[in-house]
């Protein structure tokens, strides 16, 4: 085969990979913003119910971003002919739920209070990182150790319900910059 | 003697649109028929030619919906589609890697060495 040949076929694959990355990124945007704006209206939840009573509400919460972000894919699909994959964001829902629940309750049991407080908040960095590696997306990796920094600044600083809410504001403001980035 | 890496290449694959076809739909649940074509800048008829190639061959699969009155048809990369793309794309990076040409072109080869 002819080596030019080869190189060519090559560099077409590539570029076709990166526009199809592109759209993947663009389509993520769409959950992630969903997610920032649940972090926000969890902000003074956090602050009415109590740190150790937020997991339905983180739950249907994600539920209801997952439903959105479903709805969203459908309606792209219809209108653009695309349909991007929803199972990365599922991935990202279940570890923050079930993680961010188990490090909370192993705070709580263990009486480590950063554990409680910061844990769910890394959990969630820590998966939207991976995210951040599925996706080829810098400014999601930014975001995830940017959030990283803030929950170890927070568990440093402030405790109780207060660092909860706090971080859910901080959290919710990165992220929205960072779906803002993708989603151009 | 190590065989050629010529011979890894898959025949149902190693045509610039059917790889063209495979890496438009490594990333997506699934994609229409409309779109492969405007992306690949190809007609109607070569496309179908290919898919149904690509189809037979279990790389890809279609199905048929009708939205609003409008039939139409989607495209969605298999498992084995997934891997055959990964084998090809390696395939050509061995075969250029033993004549010394990937070397001028770094950010392809760290593009592709991604999940496909």
């Amino acid at each position: 085969m002819d080596p030019i040949a080869a190189e060519l076929a090559l560099a077409e694959t590539a570029a076709t990979k990166r526009r199809v990355d592109g759209l993947v990124r663009t389509a993520m945007a769409v959950p992630l913003r969903l997610l920032a704006l649940a972090w926000i209206v969890l902000c003074p939840v956090a602050l009415l119910v109590g740190r150790n009573h937020l997991g339905p509400a983180v739950g249907i919460a994600l539920l209801a971003v997952t439903a959105l972000a479903w709805m969203q894919y459908r309606r792209v699909a219809r209108e653009r002919g695309v349909r991007a994959r929803l199972w990365p964001w599922l991935g990202v829902a279940a570890i923050a739920l079930c993680g961010g629940a188990a490090t909370s309750r192993n705070g709580t049991d263990h009486g480590v209070a950063w554990l409680n407080i910061a844990g769910p908040f890394v959990v969630n960095a820590l998966a939207l990182l991976a995210l951040a590696g599925f996706v080829h997306s810098r400014a999601i990796a930014i975001a995830a150790v940017t959030m990283l920094a803030i929950s170890f600044i927070v568990a440093g600083t402030l405790s109780g319900n207060v660092a909860v809410a706090v971080q859910f504001a901080a959290y919710a403001a990165v992220l929205m910059v960072a779906s803002a980035r993708i989603g151009r | 003697m190590t065989p050629h890496p010529i011979h890894d290449l898959d025949d149902d694959v190693h045509q610039r649109v059917r790889l063209g076809i495979l890496a438009s739909l490594s990333g997506l649940a699934k994609a229409d028929v409309r779109h492969l074509k405007t992306t690949l800048g190809v007609t109607d008829g070569n496309l179908g030619r290919h898919l149904q190639a690509l189809e037979e061959a279990g790389l890809v699969a279609q199905s048929k919906t009708t939205g609003n009155g409008r039939p139409r048809t989607w495209v969605k990369i298999t498992a084995k589609g997934r891997r055959a793309l990964r084998d090809e794309i390696r395939a050509l990076q061995r075969l250029l890697g033993e004549v010394g040409a990937l070397s001028d072109q770094p950010d392809t080869a760290r593009e592709l060495s991604l999940d496909t």
